[in-house]
């Protein structure tokens, strides 16, 4: 993901602004190489030891067929290949979008606190899974865990934007009322179908750990429809750096400058809401990554939406590759769900910045 | 506690304190065995010390033994049946598909020791846990228990099956459903022993 429209000529620059570039891109080269590092930091190591020469192997032997042999344990191929690379560059494709959405959503209600789920999507999205986890797939017309969620989020989303409009018209203000709304009530149905089913054992704790957001079911199959969503996403976003910009100054200023606010603010509500809705189908609703990336990445390189999205992006996928990490290792062979670690590190070490500051 | 309960029987599943319920004048027995996977420490001779207090209670120590003799009938006609296997390393599978809730020690792993199994779990520190799918790939198992608690069981299992395509449990069949009626503390107890030691070895029993 590089970015498309920084400022590459810097000849009619003055040294401060050459400056800024350079600094700009020294960030995202940076910040590149250690997403790299994370990714293959994070296929090493896990709640069983693989030597690294093993991993090496296997990744080779799946990437170049006929040139490098397959490991000759296949309990070691699959942990590598089909548990553990899909898990982590699961926790790169939804660390960016959560960050990407969450940055776009910050500008669009124009509010700090907006995080990705701030329109009721990840609700919606449990309300499906959790219908899947109690009641089985199979009544549920073999509708898959991902696809219920997706639908769940899709459903919710349609539900907020009609809830939402008046005349035709959908601020930002009534949007996240709808959304604050659906919430708690697809909260209740959530709470209500877990406590249905809550026998000894039960799928209960399946369903908590939905809930608080997991990777640990990554599967190779869930990571081409996100991962093409982020990508195209991302990239539509920056290319509406300037109305993005625009809408943070205000709706007069951005109306002043050509923006049509009405329309843009609902194509950006389709496309977050479309962007979460992808990746919640597949990870849960992850807290905190969507609220403390943005803030984090503003502090640093600015408010410009030109920098900012590139580097959450790219931000994102480093810090949720490693806290997801941390999740499958600190107590292994026990697991806790990536959203609960999201919370207790993010929370503390944001906390700490904002007194720093 | 509308109802001036004169006695309580409570398996501590957190509805009232021992402390509150004393409080009401109610008297108390506690039970030995309890649900979901029990304690850590649980033995499968602790329902039989739950039956025979209340036998003392309700004064029907008699009816009490009878039932006791009755149930170690069973368990004794099925571990003998049982007896000199090999043993096998069993997965006992609640849900979720990454991470996967599992049973460490606790009352079904007493079971599951009576039977000759051994618990591929037995290392947690806790009765149940959310372990890492690389965490099962790893284990070598070769039975995997799914507890059954509504209709899903099948669709857990094959989860399992479709999953694991090289764990031994799953390349001999042996992913099987048994309802946590039979396994958890009860009258039914001596069913669930047998309905492991079927799931174990099957061959012993044709």
């Amino acid at each position: 993901m590089t970015p498309v429209s920084t400022p590459t000529r810097t000849e009619n620059m003055r040294p401060d602004q050459v400056r800024a570039a350079t600094g700009f891109w020294s960030l995202q080269i940076g910040l590149l190489t250690a997403l790299v590092l994370a990714i293959l930091f994070a296929v090493g190591i896990g709640a069983v030891a693989i030597p690294l020469p093993i991993t090496v192997q296997v990744i080779g032997s799946h990437l170049l067929p006929g040139w490098i042999a397959p490991v000759a344990d296949p309990t070691q191929d699959q942990i590598i290949w089909v548990f553990r690379l899909p898990r982590v560059l699961l926790a790169v494709v939804v660390g960016a979008a959560l960050a990407v959405s969450g940055t776009a959503l910050q500008a669009m209600t124009r509010n700090p606190l907006s995080d990705p789920y701030i329109f009721g999507v990840s609700a919606g999205a449990s309300v499906g899974a959790v219908l899947v986890i109690t009641l089985g797939s199979a009544v549920m017309g073999g509708v898959s865990l991902s696809l219920a969620a997706f639908l769940g989020a899709l459903l919710s989303m349609i539900l907020v934007y009609t809830l939402a409009q008046q005349q035709g018209r959908a601020t930002p203000m009534r949007l996240v009322l709808a959304g604050v709304a659906l919430s708690y009530v697809l909260s209740a149905v959530t709470s209500y179908l877990v406590l249905r089913s809550a026998t000894p054992g039960g799928g209960a704790a399946a369903v908590l750990t939905w809930l608080a957001g997991s990777l640990g079911g990554a599967k190779w199959e869930q990571l081409g429809l996100p991962s093409a969503v982020v990508v195209l996403t991302t990239f539509l976003l920056i290319a509406q750096a300037r109305p993005l910009n625009a809408l943070m100054a205000g709706d007069e200023t951005a109306t002043g400058l050509g923006v049509n606010v009405e329309r843009f603010r609902q194509q950006l509500f389709l496309v977050t809401s479309l962007l979460v809705g992808v990746v919640v189908a597949v990870s849960g609703s992850i807290g905190f990554v969507g609220l403390m990336i943005p803030h984090l990445v503003r502090m640093v390189v600015g408010s410009d939406h030109r920098r900012v999205l590139p580097t959450v992006a790219l931000g994102g996928g480093v810090y949720l590759v490693l806290v997801d990490l941390v999740g499958r290792t600190i107590m292994a062979p026990q697991e806790l769900p990536v959203g609960i670690v999201t919370a207790a590190l993010g929370g503390p070490f944001f906390l700490w910045l904002l007194r720093r500051r | 506690m509308d109802n001036q309960p004169d006695w309580f029987y409570s398996a501590e599943n957190g509805f009232a304190t021992v402390d509150e319920i004393a409080g009401s004048g109610a008297q108390i027995y506690s039970i030995a065995a309890k649900c979901g996977g029990g304690q850590v420490d649980a033995q499968f001779e602790d329902i039989y010390t739950d039956i025979r207090n209340m036998g003392q209670i309700f004064g029907v120590s008699d009816q009490a033994e009878a039932l006791i003799a009755e149930l170690q009938a069973t368990v004794d006609a099925v571990t003998a049946k049982v007896a000199g296997q090999a043993p096998l390393k069993v997965m006992i599978y609640d849900a979720g598909e990454g991470p996967l809730g599992v049973f460490g020690p606790g009352s079904y792993d007493a079971i599951l020791r009576l039977v000759g199994g051994e618990n591929a779990f037995a290392d947690l520190t806790e009765t149940y846990a959310q372990v890492s799918i690389e965490a099962v790939a790893s284990r070598e198992i070769d039975v995997v228990i799914v507890g059954g608690y509504d209709d899903t069981g099948e669709a857990r299992a094959d989860f399992i099956r479709k999953t694991f395509p090289t764990m031994a449990a799953v390349k001999n069949e042996r992913v099987v459903v048994i309802e946590y009626g039979l396994m958890n503390p009860g009258v039914r107890n001596h069913l669930g022993v047998e309905a492991f030691a079927k799931a174990l070895y099957p061959e012993a029993f044709e």
